[in-house]
């Protein structure tokens, strides 16, 4: 039976700030992104099925496990948290090996394990580098590992590749994507080009609201025939910025190709375009902001 | 997993600068305070001194004390340790006539009275000011006077008055109830000091009189030490932003908070052994070349009962504190708790327990006062015991709080509490 993730009307609350406002969402097998901006409860979602937050309000369950049986659903979840780190005096296998001991391991299984995941995520040259020593992606691939540890059936990744360079980046979708082929990796970031590059399935928060749930492909097909681009003067540029929402410049002398969202065709010269998920996530949000 | 986290704990307690210097102090306050081992002498009958001790005779307690009292009072001039330091206290007319009232409870003299019976009793002198560094004017009784005291003054009606009299003057006085005894010094008969030293021998078997006063002294150091152990370890998680990746393991609380506790604790425990040990080794040739079997169990035995309850409310004061507030605010609570503890005992040195969290026994021998305190230091010891376990309970309870998101784990209680009020 394939893992499933099941949440229910979840409301949860800081203090009397609603954080997440009635989220119905159901999560499967492959790689699941998480998208909106700063503070608008993604990581208050990671965290709540990472077991870190009390259900409030609602029902969250994985396998029909509910969320509530901590113990349970520690079993089965994997975590890497916006800031991953350990104690900095470890080196990278002692920290595994750490973390498999407060994960139940055996002294096999993590004989066997540690090494076998060190290979997967390119450390396995780095068994007594000091984890204060590494790179912010060597620690992020260390992360990675130790949440797969105990193979659990969903992985939740948090904001995994800021602060990372291109190729680090790439590096560590490629890894997740990997993950993703025997569980669910639930990916929250509020960077575009990361969902784009790997999930298939995506939900789109924004203020505590579900604004978006389904696959990438549905959420282009929603910004179809919105997306314009036009070459205009750079004099025009302010006036432009004002009215529409424009996703992307690029100067060239004393022009500028813009790449524009609007409902119509937004001025002479302007030609239709193919958007891509980055132009729809923010038609997406200006759709949202015009509603209200 | 227990004992694998554990030992894993001791590891990291190992690799940690914190730890060496937990062994430094102790080891730099043993060296100074123990280094220098006192030779216990067996008395020579005829000797001119045999040393003093103090009278456990009441009367003589109540006589000398009034004696003091009367002269204090006269010279408007005491002596006190408030908190431990030495202070110059002048009382003014209204408290003075307070003092003069208990006098005359115990004496049946009005002011006038005493002053007019001290007058042909007494001499003036100059002493030096302890602190001021000039001569001060004092009154002194001649040596064969002493204050009649009214037969209806016993010694209970005695020590209520001298606690008042202590109250008045600021605490930490001459006359406080528990250090009263103080005022009675007298010298020791050849057959007071051949008991002692046989006490010494054959009921201490040397090494238990020695171990006391080894606990003593470690007692004061154990009371402030381990707390940097357990506030380090307890940071140690919010410092390496480590605490969500292991509150999302599948460990239970009480193994997680146990096994790093129980480590702090036995690796605070450890040199403490170690110096016991050191110290074990002379005393057992001291007790032999005495002629005399020594109790190999002494030290062990004693930094069992006597010390071991010291680490453990020590280190589960300051894990409890570091996880209810994510801050080191356990060292400046456990500064204070010592502070008091060291200091309300200046007054009685030798036998003291109470409720005190370092019990004091500054001496070699004394092996009846010992007796006479263990009851209360073995009520006291397991009191703290109890305490240790119910405050490693609540550091249980807080950290499952905070695996559920329920109190914030890298935020001080204050700005957490401040968020809250945001929100």
């Amino acid at each position: 039976m394939d893992t499933e993730i099941v949440i229910k009307n979840l409301n949860q609350y800081y203090g009397k700030k609603q954080a997440l406002k009635d989220i119905n969402l159901s999560i499967h097998k492959g790689m699941f992104g998480l998208l909106g901006r700063n503070g608008a409860g993604k990581t208050t979602l990671m965290k709540v099925l990472s077991t870190l937050l009390t259900v409030k309000n609602g029902e969250v369950t994985i396998d029909d496990v509910p969320i509530t049986e901590s113990k349970e659903i520690r079993r089965m979840i994997g975590y890497l948290p916006q800031d991953f780190s350990m104690y900095p005096n470890m080196s990278v296998y002692e920290a595994m090996d750490y973390l498999g001991v407060l994960s139940g391991l055996s002294k096999s299984e993590r004989k066997e394990r540690i090494p076998e995941l060190l290979q997967k995520v390119n450390l396995h040259k780095n068994y007594k580098t000091k984890v204060k020593a590494m790179s912010g992606g060597m620690r992020r691939r260390l992360g990675i590992a130790q949440a797969i540890l105990h193979n659990p059936k969903v992985l939740i990744v948090d904001e995994p590749t800021a602060g990372l360079d291109p190729e680090e980046r790439i590096r560590f979708r490629n890894l997740l994507c990997e993950m993703a082929e025997e569980r669910i990796v639930i990916l929250s970031t509020h960077i575009v080009g990361d969902i784009e590059a790997t999930c298939e399935d995506i939900a789109v928060l924004d203020e505590g609201e579900l604004i978006f749930d389904g696959t990438v492909h549905e959420l282009l097909e929603a910004a179809e025939d919105k997306i314009y681009s036009a070459k205009v003067s750079r004099l025009e540029l302010e006036k432009i910025k004002n009215e529409y929402i424009v996703t992307s410049i690029v100067s060239m002398g004393n022009h500028a190709n813009v790449r524009l969202v609007s409902e119509n065709t937004p001025f002479e010269g302007a030609m239709k375009e193919e958007p891509n998920v980055e132009d729809s996530y923010m038609y997406l949000m200006s759709k949202k902001r015009r509603d209200l | 997993m227990f004992v694998t986290l554990f030992q894993k704990e001791c590891k990291q307690i190992l690799k940690s600068f914190t730890y060496y210097l937990f062994i430094v102090l102790l080891v730099l306050f043993f060296n100074s305070q123990l280094s220098d081992f006192t030779m216990i002498h067996k008395p020579v009958e005829g000797s001119k001194n045999y040393g003093t001790t103090y009278s456990k005779d009441k009367d003589f307690i109540m006589q000398q004390t009034t004696n003091l009292l009367v002269t204090d009072y006269l010279s408007n001039d005491y002596i006190a340790y408030p908190i431990g330091f030495y202070k110059d206290v002048k009382l003014n007319k209204r408290k003075q006539e307070k003092i003069a009232n208990i006098l005359e409870e115990i004496t049946g003299w009005k002011d006038k009275e005493l002053r007019k019976q001290v007058k042909d009793n007494s001499e003036i002198i100059y002493v030096t000011n302890n602190n001021k560094n000039n001569v001060k004017k004092r009154i002194q009784l001649k040596s064969n006077y002493n204050i009649p005291i009214l037969d209806t003054i016993n010694y209970h009606k005695f020590i209520k008055r001298m606690g008042k009299v202590d109250k008045i003057i600021g605490g930490g006085s001459s006359y406080a109830p528990d250090g009263i005894y103080h005022n009675a010094e007298k010298p020791l008969t050849y057959k007071e000091a051949l008991d002692e030293y046989n006490d010494i021998l054959y009921k201490d078997h040397v090494t238990n009189a020695y171990a006391r006063i080894f606990c003593d002294y470690i007692g004061i150091m154990l009371a402030i030490l381990p707390i940097f152990l357990a506030v380090t370890r307890g940071l140690r998680d919010k410092r390496a932003k480590a605490h969500d990746v292991i509150f999302v393991t599948q460990s239970s609380s009480t193994i997680i908070i146990l096994s790093r506790y129980l480590a702090t604790v036995v690796m605070a425990v450890l040199p403490v052994i170690l110096l016991g040990f050191v110290e074990a080794l002379q005393t057992n040739y001291y007790a032999n070349s005495l002629g005399v079997s020594p109790d190999y169990f002494a030290y062990p035995k004693l930094i069992g009962y006597w010390l071991l309850p010291i680490i453990l409310v020590v280190t589960a004061l300051g894990f409890f504190l570091t996880e209810l507030t994510n801050s080191a605010i356990g060292i400046l609570v456990q500064g204070c708790w010592w502070f008091i503890s060291i200091f309300s005992s200046m007054n009685k040195l030798v036998g003291s327990a109470g409720r005190n969290l370092v019990p004091r026994f500054n001496t070699v021998g004394e092996h009846d006062e010992f007796i006479k305190m263990y009851p209360e230091l073995i009520v006291n010891r397991i009191g703290y015991s109890i305490l240790a376990l119910l405050l490693v309970i609540a550091t249980i309870i807080v950290y499952q709080y905070k695996r559920k998101g329920m109190l914030a784990s890298d935020r001080t209680l204050l700005s957490n509490w401040k968020n809250k009020r945001k929100a």
